[in-house]
């Protein structure tokens, strides 16, 4: 076994926990596209008397590739589902089964919120008046947010090992990780609807004209889920009383562990306030790389933050000779040279198409 | 052994639930694998200016209407099962899925990459294939068609490894493990299932689409029941498959289990149904097919799916990791320990009835029975002990349970200590006489004595018929 080098982890187990934070990461910009394109055009759909107010413009955009984004997002779920269990295996099964069938509604809750996209995306939605659309965009909401919730509760459960068996016991008292349960919700929907703008950005970059007259709306729409992400964010870390727990928390005085969780606040705050700047979409690329490329320290440091708390709750010495084994597995040149491979196809299918479209068929 | 809280699933046995699952997202996946290389000739076909498909642009139209079905139904359906799957695993047996994860996590990370392959090129082929041209459309499907069997590729191998690791066993190399006996055939196999599948779910696809005549639905039929032809090799495939096999597990398949040989049998009608008329009828006689029978060959061959699977999944008794684990999730390497330290000693989570149970034995045999029996038996529902033990005596249940992989060569031997397996008598026998609540366990040391002799003569290795063991209880290649 090498030496530790931070928070109990060795050179194995720190490689496994920077390769599933970087995974988790893009996971979780598929999810906030889903999330926060449904919570979008929920609320733009209550706001409006209009029932044509889905029908054009980026509403129109998000419900036509919501689908392909939840593909994306439940594909690249699987890296970080994988590397979670190689890292915490005793944790994260126990929360599994700890929640029992509460964690197995999560997977029809999402089939039943992927069927639900399709038909948001249909005529039939068009067709709809505004009372249906409505239910159904709730609807569709609240599968995401059953799926979030499970995620948030298995999370809480993993951090609470010594209250295992009581809960196993009296299965009632799973409500216990309901208020940190809570606040993970909050913080991460807050991320999401931060997150969610800047990918609608890019979208429209790469799209061309489709806002026309609704620009000025559109823009204000992006700034207020930006401002509500702002909202849900800061009242999840309050509620977490977070300046108390600054002080009192022993962690939370860690060196790395300040500096990370404050580069992820600041690093949203600078995001927020690029967003006020905006008054024209689609934005220049050099404003939107920029952009983005606080979105990303902002989401790297906020997985480094979470994933510190994690570590340093659990003690991840118990599963170390686990974790060296597993990392003597094999495997991991090939899976870096077809990561490689298609990554390669992957670029080439979109270039063939964009391609295309630039010139298209005469036919 | 790190010890996981067991879950009841009521009178359904867990390993059903994992069946239920495992057997939908494999008719599924098997189907979009083969439906790549369905729509790759059919676009081809549709390039030919010279072929009445090509001349009728009835290709196109399928290859548009099919491939709807496929995003529709495995884009969703089958990457969703494929999820529900791993999670199904955590709760039936978190420590078979641990060791899993742990040898093979970059294959898993391999075939995650042909994941994201597969739904890049089959997204970007269904919402712009009307604005390429033919040649790009069908890079695309050969893409999306390479990806998708890539990710068969490689789950196969994970897959057959629990039942044939072969030298895996000494060397723990990912390779080793990756291709093992059974890979190959195992592969094979599979990809005629899925051409098969995908065969016969066009047909039915071709009966619905809307505005085509009769002689074009013929014609898509008789080009696509081409993709039955392979069904000819499956007997030879499948006797290669019988072959590796280890011993025992084909003894368990061809008799020794009447579960076991009930569902193969099962498997191989309804696959010399399907295989018959198509290959006679379909193939040989060029007979139209509707959408009503298209439909029943396309249940045919989700049963025999769903028995083939069951078949595949049962034969690993005793393991679920043939020569590593058992299928209650005890490492083989462990269980002399167990013996000797019990299996309720360190188990943290209670019981839930705890207020139920008359006595401390009873107690103690209801933590044996959760650790020991639950992953694959219920108390009296499928597979129920109550139902097993029915007319066994006491004395007949110290015996049998403390020879367990004698009585019984797919079960694996009692991992408990002597008391522990005389308090899972005891509370076995309060379950057969209806849990009264007044209750005395009729035990004393002299049972536990003999107990722990039956035991040791039984000794802890499993019973493998037709092979021997190497002192570790490792078993052989």
């Amino acid at each position: 076994m090498n030496d530790e080098i931070l928070y109990g982890l060795y050179s194995s187990s720190l490689f496994y926990v920077v390769v599933y934070i970087l995974t988790f990461v893009a996971h979780f910009a598929g999810v906030s596209y889903v999330v926060g394109g449904v919570i979008y055009l929920a609320w733009r759909q209550l706001i409006s008397r209009q029932v044509s107010n889905l029908d054009t413009g980026i509403s129109l955009l998000i419900r036509d590739w919501m689908p392909f984004a939840l593909s994306a997002a439940i594909t690249l779920g699987v890296a970080p589902l994988l590397f979670v269990q190689v890292i915490y295996p005793k944790h994260f099964y126990t929360g599994n089964l700890l929640m029992g069938w509460r964690w197995m509604l999560i997977i029809p809750a999402l089939i039943v919120g992927f069927y639900l996209l399709y038909l948001i995306k249909s005529k039939f939605f068009e067709k709809a008046s505004r009372g249906p659309r409505m239910v159904i965009l709730a609807t569709t909401s609240l599968c995401f947010l059953f799926v979030g919730a499970g995620w948030s509760s298995n999370h809480a459960l993993m951090e609470i090992e010594t209250s295992w068996p009581h809960i196993y016991f009296d299965i009632s008292t799973i409500d216990t990780v309901l208020p940190s349960m809570l606040i993970r919700m909050a913080i991460w929907l807050g991320g999401m609807l931060l997150t969610f703008p800047m990918l609608i950005a890019w979208q429209i970059r790469w799209t061309g004209d489709v806002l026309g007259e609704e620009m000025g709306r559109t823009v204000k729409g992006l700034l207020w889920t930006v401002r509500s992400g702002v909202v849900l964010a800061a009242i999840g870390l309050g509620v977490m009383n977070l300046p108390i727990v600054l002080k009192e928390w022993p962690h939370m005085n860690e060196w790395l562990f300040r500096r990370v969780l404050e580069t992820s606040i600041v690093t949203g705050l600078l995001y927020w306030v690029y967003w006020e700047s905006v008054r024209v979409l689609p934005a220049p690329a050099s404003r939107l790389s920029l952009l983005s490329f606080v979105w990303l320290v902002g989401a790297l440091t906020g997985g480094v933050a979470r994933e510190i708390n994690r570590i340093i709750l659990i003690d991840l010495k118990y599963n170390q000779k686990w974790m060296d084994d597993a990392a003597g597995s094999g495997g991991f040149w090939t899976f870096l040279i077809f990561v490689a491979i298609n990554v390669f196809l992957v670029r080439y299918c979109i270039l063939l198409v964009v391609r295309r479209l630039k010139e298209p068929v005469q036919r | 052994m790190d010890y996981y809280p067991v879950n009841e699933y009521g009178p359904i046995m867990p390993g059903l639930v994992m069946a239920g699952v495992a057997i939908v997202h494999v008719f599924l996946a098997q189907f979009a694998v083969g439906a790549g290389i369905v729509l790759c000739y059919f676009q081809w076909q549709a390039m030919q200016e010279k072929s009445g498909l090509g001349k009728s642009e009835s290709a196109r139209v399928f290859i548009h209407g099919y491939f709807k079905v496929l995003v529709m139904v495995s884009f969703v359906l089958g990457a969703l099962t494929g999820v529900a799957i791993w999670l199904t695993a955590i709760q039936v047996g978190p420590h078979t899925i641990q060791l899993m994860v742990q040898h093979f996590h970059w294959i898993w990370g391999i075939e995650w990459t042909f994941f994201c392959l597969e739904i890049v090129s089959g997204y970007c082929f269904y919402r712009y294939h009307e604005r390429l041209t033919d040649r790009e459309g069908l890079t695309l499907l050969v893409i999306y068609a390479l990806a998708s069997w890539g990710s068969l590729f490689w789950i196969n191998g994970i897959l057959s490894w629990q039942l044939t690791p072969g030298v895996w066993l000494n060397s723990e190399n990912v390779w080793d493990g990756l291709f093992n006996p059974s890979f190959w055939p195992s592969l094979i196999f599979r990809t005629i299932v899925a051409l098969c599948l995908a065969s016969l779910a066009a047909c039915v696809v071709i009966n619905l689409m809307p505005g085509t005549s009769r002689e074009v639905r013929e014609e898509l039929v008789h080009q696509v029941a081409k993709f039955l032809l392979p069904m000819a090799g499956m007997p030879v495939v499948g006797i290669w498959y019988l072959m590796v096999m280890p011993a025992d597990s084909r003894s368990w398949i061809t008799g020794g289990s009447a579960a076991m040989t009930l569902f193969l049998n099962g498997a191989i009608a309804a696959s010399l149904a399907v295989g018959g008329y198509a290959l006679i009828g379909m193939v040989y006689q060029k007979l139209y097919i509707n959408g009503a029978t298209a439909t029943l060959l396309l249940l045919l061959a989700f049963g025999a799916t769903a028995g083939g699977e069951f078949v595949r999944e049962g034969s690993r008794k005793p393991f679920t990791i043939r020569g590593r684990m058992y299928s209650n999730g005890v490492p083989m390497d462990r269980v002399t320990r167990m013996r000797r330290v019990g299996v309720t000693l360190e188990d943290p989570f209670p019981l839930r009835r705890k207020k139920e149970l008359p006595d401390s034995q009873v107690f103690y045999g209801g933590m044996t029975y959760r650790t020991l029996c639950s992953s694959c038996h219920t108390i009296d529902g499928m597979n129920g002990l109550t139902h097993l033990i029915a007319t066994w005596d006491l004395d007949q249940m110290r015996h049998n349970i403390s020879k367990l992989q004698q009585t019984k060569p797919f079960m694996p031997p009692f991992a408990g200590t002597a008391k522990e397996l005389e308090s899972l008598v005891q509370f076995l026998a309060w379950c057969r006489a209806g849990r009264p609540d007044e209750w005395v366990s009729d035990t004393n040391e002299r049972e536990v004595v003999k107990i722990q002799l039956w035991m040791n003569e039984a000794g802890s290795k499993p019973t493998i018929i037709g092979e021997r063991l190497t002192n570790s209880g490792e078993v052989p290649r």
